[in-house]
């Protein structure tokens, strides 16, 4: 795999982690402060 | 811009559509919960309220508990389970985790290998599971914001009708969070199986999920190649 791929793949999977991370946090913050 | 979007068509296609079936998800539970509202002769809610409300999280979280379970158990099970014919499983005679040189571990890794897969101990260890990890990890995250989430939307629900709140244990051992979890789950483990049993004898051409059209019933993805 090329730099440049490598770099694309690697974008791709913290979009997903950012994603993720960022839908739990969200879950349980919000109920936690009694939303 | 072409190359990137066909070499990543797949995330970026999933991505496009959980993000707007996320969005129609939050417009029809919106106009639902108003619906009911109006129903109870109650004041409607503003969109940002609902979307910030457990009772919406709580139906976010609820699924993506189960879809987390569901490939962790998936793919724990693979491990160590064999379904003949299945392209979703090993062959029979290859339970197990596996040795090193069949691995590319220690010192069969490449020299393409992933750097932790030439590590030893814990780094091998944790690399060498990592994916089922932050799998289980991701479920248990989601499940304890389906039990918060849960646990508010049930307490509005006995406030209104002059019942006590309950306490995050009380919640989890209630037959509403059981309710919850079971109905998803159910649905999930059902589907898994399907897949499993359907693709020993049926195919679609062109797809990693399926063996080639003209393998055997009784090969499975490894032996098909």
């Amino acid at each position: 795999m090329e730099d440049v791929d490598k770099q694309q793949t690697r974008v791709v999977f913290w979009t997903w982690i950012g994603v993720i991370t960022i839908g739990l946090t969200v879950m349980i913050a919000l109920p936690l402060a009694g939303r | 811009m072409r190359k990137v979007i066909r070499d990543n068509g797949l995330s970026l296609a999933f991505l496009t559509i959980f993000l707007l079936a996320l969005l129609g998800q939050s417009f029809a539970g919106h106009a639902y919960t108003n619906e009911q509202l109006q129903q109870h002769h109650q004041p409607p809610v503003g969109y940002f309220d609902f979307i910030t409300s457990s009772d919406f999280l709580v139906d976010v979280a609820e699924n993506w508990q189960s879809e987390f379970l569901q490939f962790f158990l998936f793919i724990l099970a693979t491990v160590w389970l064999i379904q003949r014919g299945s392209p979703e499983s090993k062959k029979p005679g290859d339970e197990g985790v596996g040795g090193d040189k069949e691995q590319l571990v220690g010192e069969h890794a490449r020299s393409d290998s992933p750097r932790w897969a030439r590590a030893k101990g814990v780094r091998l260890w944790a690399y060498s599971n990592s994916l089922l990890i932050l799998m289980g990890t991701i479920f248990l995250l989601s499940w304890f914001a389906q039990s918060v989430g849960g646990q508010v939307v049930a307490n509005e629900e006995n406030a209104q009708h002059g019942s006590p709140p309950l306490t995050w244990i009380e919640y989890v051992a209630s037959p509403d969070f059981w309710n919850r979890t079971l109905q998803n789950w159910q649905s999930e483990f059902l589907a898994v199986g399907a897949m499993v049993v359907f693709s020993i004898y049926l195919r679609q051409r062109g797809s990693s999920e399926s063996k080639p059209v003209g393998a055997p019933h009784g090969a499975s993805s490894v032996e098909s190649e």
